[in-house]
């Protein structure tokens, strides 16, 4: 009976935790992947905004590379949204020309993280690409936001997992109690023989029917006989 | 028993049910208290800019209520963030200037409800509002969110209950089970009436003693009903005879049993774990050896991406009958063993190759690895069964596989969606040591000598002298063949390449799972129905011109449905033709080619359909070179409608079907 719990507790038990646990991770990388979408959405349109106010100036003639105000509006997309962790103005070469981050200025541009990172062109009123703005995610606050909701999600699954296993558990262990008992139980036949109880009604009922056939039987024997005296 | 079974999986359903709303609960909640936050910055930022056009233009004399176009951009934020309930402009005394909205806000009432929170950003004048952009955002974002997962969970569910299943069985099959097992179907067979013996099982303890207990009392009743039996017989009493034999036919108190022996449940779980692993690759493995695809011999990419999966296939089918011979030889369990650690190497070998020939090397090794589990485990039933009870032994392993077909494309999708195609793949090399371990665990050691069960080879004579038969020739080469170069070539190679551009591997998984799904429910009811000898043809017949005429759906329904219901006209067109075909084989085998074995007979058809395994990608994706998808399609569906055509022209041609006919009754 031990063994048979326990080679049941065995297989069912990990396929309820994988289920279980695959289940929750669906729903974490959903939720991941639209959060790190709405980043991106945000970051996009901290771009954009960017990028429409140096489109304005070049319309004025304002070189790129002159418009020195754009720091000022990077700043601001930075402070205005805490996803935003740097806003950079870079130029055709792929210097960066502005940044919210001074010391990146004159650096070549790169993915700031790997979280989030958008660029929106400039394009001047005749149409040529003066450069781009680029936005990337502050990937330290967009991590601990993810991890936050990963950790609370296992911590949920794994108390999800837990109760759900002891449920099982309990319920394999009472089921095969159950069926061992009750087909361990037994009784005691009309011909004195313990057999399991759920036999003892058709093994009489059998053994009914052959005794009538039986008695049957030596009802003709005796006949047969008694004819067999009578002759002899 | 069968009680217990059914409660515990009741039980393990429910409690998943339970977990799994649970989960989704909990995860509304994290995702609410994360996404809305996220959502309301991002219309805040969205506001935020449409005020600034506003800016502009009231910077330029022009009030807030005459800005040209501003339902245009509002209408045209709102199609860009589907998240957003409703976006509009107001003054600052609350009128409503513009307004794009959802249709469930396109009453200013549901608006003023609390079903979406109101983000604004003001339109300035200098330093003075004139006005204000406020956008929706509804709050049910994240059930929205969880709901759309709804289907994949579904799918978990159904998979991880199927699996619970096959699990139940393989734990009540193990040696520490079978005098429960035991047990349990003594009592079940005498409660029925069914006095026939059942094989020895020997143990102590409580179980054991209530075999022995029913064992000899059946035997008891056996022996009365024999001695009544006799002396009925020596009085010459009729009418005893009569209700002797009335109670025989009843209780079967003379018969033997013929019931699969219960070790043969064991091979079940290892062999669905085993084809589960294999099934996951199926939505994602065309796509994938499309990414590592590069020219080779100067074939065309469809051919390329093709040839990893001809090589399997082809691998699968030629090395079959040596691995036989071999498997007998090394004994069937250490072929299970040896095959399913060869193919977690093969998985493992594909998830992280880096060029094309390593695709194609490590699916020829996962190949060979699938071939001897295939060949092990169906020597394993063949050993072990009698000639009388080998279809039901072979139903056991089928009903696994096909139960494998259902549940592995859909995980399979959903695993190379969420974690990506090496992790997929080193699931799926999980899966084949979890079978081999479940071989290890289950099945009963092999016993050398034990069944002389030994088939020759198929050799070219049984070949030639089949396909000379002509009725024989349309079955196996009309029918037998193209139906497999359809599934393999369009279900298993061109649909995933076909929807990989519009869909992810979850959704083409879950279509593809309709054909097991289809197989699992028409091949019982088909193997039923079509016993009658004469209505085998009908159902080859229908089911070939079924598989054929699905391909239609393609071009009649909107992607993925086209594909979903090819797949499952598919499924239920094979379903149809696949017993009754195979029954036909060994008929009309028997009656027109008299001087072959069965063994040969079934031998030739069974390779013939496993070649159809490997030309059914070749054939399309040369077709598919040569002219196009669309002529690839038609061309192998073409095949499978003419094929059953000319078999049912033959078959009911008038000499032929009289000849054969008398060799099927």
């Amino acid at each position: 009976m031990r063994a048979l719990s326990l080679s049941l507790l065995a297989v069912l038990l990990p396929l309820l935790a994988a289920a279980l646990l695959l289940a929750a991770y669906l729903n974490y990388a959903s939720v991941r992947t639209t959060y790190l979408s709405l980043v991106s959405d945000r970051l996009d349109a901290s771009a954009r905004r960017v990028a429409a106010d140096a489109q304005t100036a070049l319309s004025l003639g304002l070189p790129l590379a002159g418009q020195s105000a754009l720091i000022r509006a990077a700043e601001r997309e930075v402070a205005a949204d805490a996803v935003v962790g740097r806003v950079d103005v870079v130029g055709q070469d792929g210097i960066i020309l502005f940044s919210s981050a001074p010391s990146a200025v004159g650096e070549p541009t790169q993915a700031f993280t790997l979280l989030g990172f958008v660029e929106a062109p400039v394009v001047s009123p005749f149409g040529t690409l003066d450069g781009v703005v680029t936005a990337s995610a502050d990937g330290a606050f967009v991590a601990a936001t993810l991890h936050d909701v990963f950790w609370r999600l296992a911590s949920g699954a794994m108390a999800v997992v837990l109760i759900c296993g002891t449920i099982i558990a309990l319920s394999v262990i009472f089921v095969v109690r159950v069926l061992v008992g009750r087909l361990t139980r037994t009784q005691t036949t009309a011909r004195g023989a313990r057999l399991p109880q759920d036999a003892v009604t058709m093994v009489e009922a059998v053994d009914a029917a052959h005794r009538t056939i039986e008695e049957k039987l030596a009802l003709r024997t005796s006949t047969l006989e008694g004819a067999a005296d009578a002759k002899g | 028993m069968r009680r217990a079974d059914i409660a515990i999986i009741a039980f393990v359903t429910a409690v998943l049910l339970g977990g799994l709303g649970l989960i989704a609960w909990q995860s509304a909640g994290a995702a609410q208290s994360t996404l809305l936050p996220a959502l309301e910055r991002k219309a805040l930022g969205v506001s935020r800019s449409i005020a600034s056009l506003a800016d502009e233009a009231v910077g330029y004399g022009i009030p807030v209520d005459e800005i040209v176009g501003a339902e245009a951009v509002l209408q045209s934020a709102l199609d860009e963030n589907r998240e957003f309930a409703f976006a509009l402009i107001e003054g600052t005394d609350g009128q409503l200037v513009a307004v794009a909205a959802r249709s469930a806000f396109a009453d200013p009432a549901a608006r003023s409800t609390d079903a979406a929170s109101s983000i604004s950003a003001p339109i300035l004048l200098g330093d003075v509002e004139v006005g204000r952009v406020v956008i929706g955002v509804p709050r049910q974002v994240a059930e929205t969110l969880i709901r759309d997962l709804w289907i994949d969970v579904l799918v978990l569910l159904l998979v991880a209950v199927l699996i619970a299943l096959e699990l139940t069985a393989f734990a009540f099959a193990l040696s520490a089970s079978r005098r429960l097992t035991g047990l349990a179907r003594r009592l079940a067979a005498v409660r029925a009436g069914d006095f026939r013996p059942h094989d020895a099982v020997g143990g102590t303890g409580a179980l054991a003693e209530g075999i022995a207990s029913v064992d000899e009392e059946v035997a008891r009743v056996r022996q009365t009903h024999a001695a009544l039996t006799r002396r009925a017989q020596e009085t010459g009493d009729r009418e005893s005879e009569i209700a002797l034999a009335a109670l025989d036919r009843r209780h079967g108190l003379t018969a033997l049993r013929s019931d699969p022996p219960v070790t043969l449940v064991a091979v079940r779980a290892p062999v669905f774990l085993f084809f589960f692993a294999e099934e996951m690759t199926r939505p994602f493995l065309p796509t994938f050896i499309a990414r590592q695809a590069t020219p080779v011999f100067g074939l065309s990419i469809e051919l390329v991406i093709a040839l990893p999966i001809v090589v399997f296939m082809a691998i699968v089918a030629l090395s079959q009958p040596w691995l036989n011979t071999l498997t007998e030889r090394v004994g069937r369990g250490r072929g299970m063993h040896v095959g399913a650690v060869l193919a977690a190497f093969g998985y493992i070998g594909t998830a992280f190759a880096e060029t094309y020939a390593g695709v194609v090397g490590f699916r020829a090794l996962t190949a060979v690895g699938f071939a001897a589990v295939f060949v092990a485990a169906q020597g394993f039933i063949v050993d072990r069964t009698e000639a009388g009870l080998r279809a039901r032994g072979i139903g056991i392993f089928v009903s696994a596989i096909m139960a494998a077909m259902l549940c592995g494309p859909p995980i399979g999708g959903i695993l190379s969606d969420r974690l990506g195609d090496t992790t997929a793949f080193t699931i799926c090399a999980v899966m084949a040591l979890l079978a081999a371990l479940t071989a290890i665990v289950a099945l009963p050691s092999d016993r050398k000598g034990q069944a002389d069960t030994a088939t020759r080879s198929v050799r070219l004579s049984d070949f030639v002298a089949l396909l000379r038969v002509p009725l024989m020739a349309a079955l196996i080469l009309g029918c037998a063949l193209p139906a497999k170069m359809l599934l393999i070539g369009l279900c298993f190679y061109l649909l995933p390449l076909a929807l990989a551009s519009q869909f992810e591997p979850a959704a083409i998984g879950r279509v593809l799972m309709l054909y097991g799904l289809a197989m699992l429910v028409v091949v019982p009811l088909i193997s039923r129905l079509s016993d009658g000898a004469g209505r085998r043809v009908p159902f080859v017949i229908a089911g070939g011109l079924l598989s054929a005429t699905a391909v239609g759906h393609l071009w009649i329904w909107p992607e993925p449905w086209g594909a979903a219901l090819t797949v499952l006209q598919i499924g239920v067109g094979q379903g149809l033709s696949t017993t009754p075909q195979s029954a036909l084989v060994g008929e009309i085998g028997r009656r027109l080619a008299p001087h072959l074995s069965e063994g040969g007979i079934y031998g030739v058809f069974r390779l013939v359909e496993r070649l159809g395994t490997a030309l059914g990608p070749l054939f399309v994706a040369a077709v598919w070179t040569m002219y196009s998808q669309t002529a690839a399609v038609w061309s192998t569906a073409l095949l499978v409608a003419l094929g059953s055509a000319i078999f049912g022209l033959l078959w009911w041609w008038p000499n032929t079907r009289t000849v054969a006919e008398r060799g099927a009754n």
